[in-house]
């Protein structure tokens, strides 16, 4: 066992059926835009909210991507801090959008001139704003802008919380979120759990720290499972790594969404967590999800057997599996077989007591760039 | 007899099987959440074919990716067509991307447990 993986754990706080927790850090294209929200579509269309909040939730969505894609500024000279950063997170009736993107200082001012203005408005004032702006500014990119941040203020009903953080004499980091409670009903206390800059600051820092890419956490059906994938696609261009990495990633995820448990018993849907880091000579995935104690050794035990095996070994085994018509729906055998060999690496893992009855299974696989 | 067709979506392939045009294909991507349902009436497709089948079968794998849940199926409808090479001439192309080493090395390793001929052909680019 890795127990330097249990970090998963600490970082999975248990979450609600319908909650989510998505981070993307990168380079933010139109493509990935619509890749993105895609993604926030499928779990939108899950969630119990009315068509109206989902449309609202969606448009809100797109303006603060755009916003990224608009307003960012460029810089070949910069390192992972040039790199955007995007967080969707839901908690109970509450949706935040959080990014993340380089600015240039020299747009300081103006831009947290408009942004108190906007926070300094109500409804009314927004309207009015919004119907300036639209027949006063001409398309540019900046003027479009400005009416994507009048718009998710006037739509989500709330400020936008804002942060600009100088990095050199020539850049800061805009960091900007926007909160929409979906119903009028108060969370309880207890539950009623935010998402603030200094979280998103925090979020930003642990990803550069850690060379994460992206993070997941929530519930793992095959929709999600399949965003996230188109999701990678997008971020990366055709390659041997990446046709690996994705073959790794499909059994990884689909592994968590046939054969995870649920801390409480509930089949509705399956808690857990998956990052991509990147690193100069590979990347790592790692996942995360409940497990029933009494699988727990066979699973350790399968694992280090894999583990232990060349690839001749693994190419039997491989074969044999192949080659057993159970036709058990569940599980075919195959999954950490094809992680093994498709790899070349070994795959870590470790397990914490979730519950009396739950471990917490982390498993980290590394795909060498090639 | 009926062919079976099946447009692709994000996850599941495009399913041509058509005994009277002498087509039968699958393309692009296979990794249903249930591949075993997913696949059935496939392999009830061949099971059905195998009782009168063409002269000459060329079955065509174009899939750009499968699952490990996938392969399991795969490697029925290769043993369906590999029983019947005493009433059919089989032979299976298997097309990979250049750039897919494990795609062309699991071509490799099936020509070699499937007792058919394998043509491995690779495409520079995606398979349509």
């Amino acid at each position: 066992m890795n127990k330097s993986l249990d970090f998963i754990y600490r970082h999975f706080v248990g979450i609600e059926k319908d909650d989510l927790e998505y981070v993307y850090r990168g380079e933010v294209t139109p493509h990935l835009v619509m890749d993105i929200l895609d993604f926030a579509k499928t779990n939108l269309a899950k969630a119990n909210d009315t068509r109206k909040m989902r449309s609202r939730i969606y448009y809100i969505m797109g303006e603060g991507l755009q916003n990224i894609t608009m307003h960012q500024a460029d810089s070949s000279d910069m390192d992972s801090k040039s790199t955007a950063i995007v967080v969707i997170y839901k908690r109970g009736h509450k949706y935040i959008i959080a990014t993340g993107n380089l600015m240039l200082r020299d747009d300081e001012i103006a831009l947290k001139r408009k942004l108190e203005t906007i926070n300094h408005l109500d409804a009314d004032g927004l309207k009015e704003l919004s119907r300036e702006t639209r027949t006063t500014v001409g398309i540019t990119a900046k003027g479009g802008a400005s009416l994507g941040l009048i718009e998710m203020a006037k739509r989500s009903g709330n400020k936008l919380d804002y942060m600009i953080k100088p990095i050199d004499d020539k850049y800061s980091y805009f960091y900007l979120t926007t909160e929409i409670e979906t119903s009028d009903e108060l969370d309880n206390e207890e539950t009623k759990v935010g998402y603030s800059i200094s979280d998103l600051v925090e979020t930003h820092d642990m990803f550069n720290r850690n060379s994460y890419n992206l993070s997941f956490k929530g519930d793992f059906n095959q929709d999600n499972l399949l965003s996230l994938l188109s999701i990678l696609k997008s971020g990366m261009d055709e390659s041997p790594t990446r046709i690996k990495l994705y073959g790794v990633m499909v059994e990884l995820l689909q592994n968590i969404v046939k054969h995870a448990d649920n801390i409480d018993d509930n089949t509705d849907w399956k808690a857990g967590v998956f990052y991509i880091c990147e690193h100069s000579d590979r990347f790592s995935l790692m996942a995360g999800n409940y497990i029933c104690k009494e699988h727990s050794e066979a699973i350790a035990a399968r694992i280090d057997r894999l583990n232990g095996m060349t690839y001749a070994e693994l190419t039997k085994e491989y074969n044999k599996t192949l080659f057993n018509f159970n036709n058990d729906p569940i599980s075919t055998g195959l999954g950490f077989i094809d992680i093994r060999r498709k790899t070349g690496t070994k795959i870590e893992y470790s397990m914490i007591e979730a519950s009396p009855e739950k471990d917490f299974l982390m498993l980290k696989v590394d795909i060498i760039k090639s | 007899m009926k062919p079976l067709v099946k447009e692709p979506t994000v996850d599941t392939p495009r399913v041509t099987l058509d005994a009277d045009k002498g087509i039968f294909e699958l393309a692009q991507m296979s990794l249903p959440e249930d591949a075993v349902d997913f696949y059935a009436p496939i392999l009830a497709w061949f099971a059905e074919y195998s009782k009168k089948p063409n002269p000459k079968t060329v079955f065509d794998m174009k899939l750009e990716y499968f699952n490990t849940a996938s392969s399991k199926q795969l490697i029925q409808i290769l043993l369906l067509l590999q029983g019947l090479t005493d009433k059919s001439q089989i032979v299976i192309n298997w097309y990979y991307k250049e750039i897919d080493e494990d795609m062309q090395g699991l071509g490799e390793e099936y020509s070699q447990i499937i007792n058919l001929p394998f043509n491995l052909i690779p495409l520079p680019k995606a398979v349509k």
